[in-house]
């Protein structure tokens, strides 16, 4: 009965990660990097280089816990699999040849144990329109970050941002598809803007 | 870069729907027919899939550098202080385990906070650090029996330490300084009890140099047997920086 209860407990951690819950977000994330942080300054690597990493492991995570890619089976699966993910992400910079020195791997144990999100052409390619994309929000005007943000990552319906911004519904959802459409301008030619 | 075709606002609208599963069943069967008739719309739906993705993404990893920043701060105060002892090499790494480690005790130390800020127990185990003991240094002094017992207190071996310093109470009768060893390390070893039948009076402390330091402790073993009031009353009855500032920190 216990395995049980912890289990929908983490259950309900997914359901919290899928709704991007802050507080759910920053406990995992302030809980789980020390952890790595130890393991990349143990293996050659910056504290910089260990929160980027760490950073795109969490985001890694929380997109395959989102599409249903990782289904937790344990309590601290996700935790484990933060760490899984981050250290799969050193070993392969580590290995790439941004890193050319040579090393020795001593502690390089690379067994893996989840399903893992391997670099073949197909992802890394969904990855650079993901990190153009990503780039591209990072140019929109504030207004209409603000407005996407409340949309899509907070999950507010178009009536409560439409209340929060002192604006008509129907002009909130006509600005939302003109912040989308300048988004995606912007992300299908990431070099010219 | 292919180019893509537009989307008008209706299209746009519907896609998101659909990929947000907020169609009705019929509308969702409706969906996927025209998705099968123009298989230009597929493309544009992973299209508009990515872009949502990517928005929540670019949010999200705002989010995280607003996390880390909470771990940042003592970070920068850690490295200062280490940089400027030892060789640079060495101190960085210090930095970085007592930085690593400072985040940690933080991290714990607001959890264990908020978990129950208000019990006395808790507070006591907030504020309580033992005095760090006399320099003890043999070639100096005659009180031999004494000094070695402030070895094993150092050491935090408090049991050894008490058991040398109780067979020094016969012949030191109102000794103050043993008096207040003897209390703070039961107090470390967590009897607040019996640290309280050394520690009290506190007016025996009155003349000498552990006046305000019995004060503080006689007060932290107060809030350990869960006397909040009686607490209080010590520390404003001798107020020092660290008698008030503790009383400054105690539930009103």
């Amino acid at each position: 009965m216990r395995r049980k209860v912890h289990i929908e407990k983490q259950l309900n951690l997914v359901d919290a990660i899928k709704a991007n819950n802050e507080v759910v977000l920053k406990k995992l994330y302030l809980d789980n990097y020390n952890k790595v942080e130890v393991y990349i300054l143990n293996n050659n690597g910056s504290m910089p280089q260990a929160k980027d990493t760490y950073q795109e492991a969490f985001i890694a995570v929380w997109k395959n816990i989102k599409e249903d890619k990782f289904i937790p089976t344990n309590e601290t699966a996700i935790q484990g699999y933060i760490y899984q993910i981050s250290k799969n992400k050193w070993l392969d910079f580590l290995r790439s040849s941004n890193y050319k020195k040579t090393v020795s791997f001593s502690k390089t144990n690379t067994e893996n144990k989840f399903t893992e999100i391997t670099e073949n052409n197909d992802v890394a390619e969904v990855d650079i329109k993901l990190q153009n994309t990503m780039q591209a929000f990072s140019k929109l005007g504030d207004a209409c970050q603000e407005l996407l943000k409340l949309f899509y990552f907070s999950k507010k319906s178009l009536r409560k941002i439409a209340e929060e911004l002192a604006i008509e519904e129907a002009s909130a959802r006509n600005k939302k598809y003109r912040c989308i459409q300048k988004l995606r301008k912007l992300a299908l030619s990431p070099n010219s803007y | 870069m292919k180019k893509n075709p537009d989307i008008s606002q209706e299209e746009f609208e519907s896609i998101e729907n659909y990929l947000n599963n907020n169609l009705s069943l019929d509308e969702k069967i409706a969906f996927e027919k025209l998705i099968q008739k123009a298989p230009s719309l597929a493309n544009k739906i992973e299209e508009v899939k990515q872009l949502l993705l990517g928005i929540e993404s670019a949010v999200l990893k705002n989010n995280l550098d607003n996390f880390h920043e909470e771990l940042h701060p003592v970070r920068k105060i850690q490295s200062e202080t280490f940089d400027a002892s030892e060789s640079p090499k060495k101190s960085k790494n210090m930095a970085i385990f007592y930085s690593i480690a400072a985040a940690i005790i933080i991290i714990f130390g607001i959890f264990w906070f908020m978990k129950d800020a208000k019990s006395p127990e808790k507070l006591f185990a907030k504020y309580f650090t033992p005095d760090p003991g006399l320099p003890t240094v043999m070639s100096t002094t005659s009180d031999y029996s004494f000094y070695e017992g402030m070895v094993d207190y150092k050491r935090k071996e408090y049991n050894v330490a008490i058991e040398k310093w109780k067979k020094l109470i016969p012949e030191k009768q109102n000794n103050d300084t043993l008096d207040y060893f003897l209390g703070v390390a039961y107090l470390a070893e967590g009897d607040a009890e019996t640290s309280l039948e050394y520690l009290e009076p506190v007016q025996k402390f009155s003349n000498g140099i552990f006046k305000e330091d019995a004060y503080y402790y006689a007060a932290l073993a107060k809030l350990k047997t869960g006397e909040l009031e009686e607490a209080k009353k010590l520390l404003e009855e001798n107020p020092s920086e660290k008698n008030t500032s503790l009383l400054r920190r105690l539930p009103k």
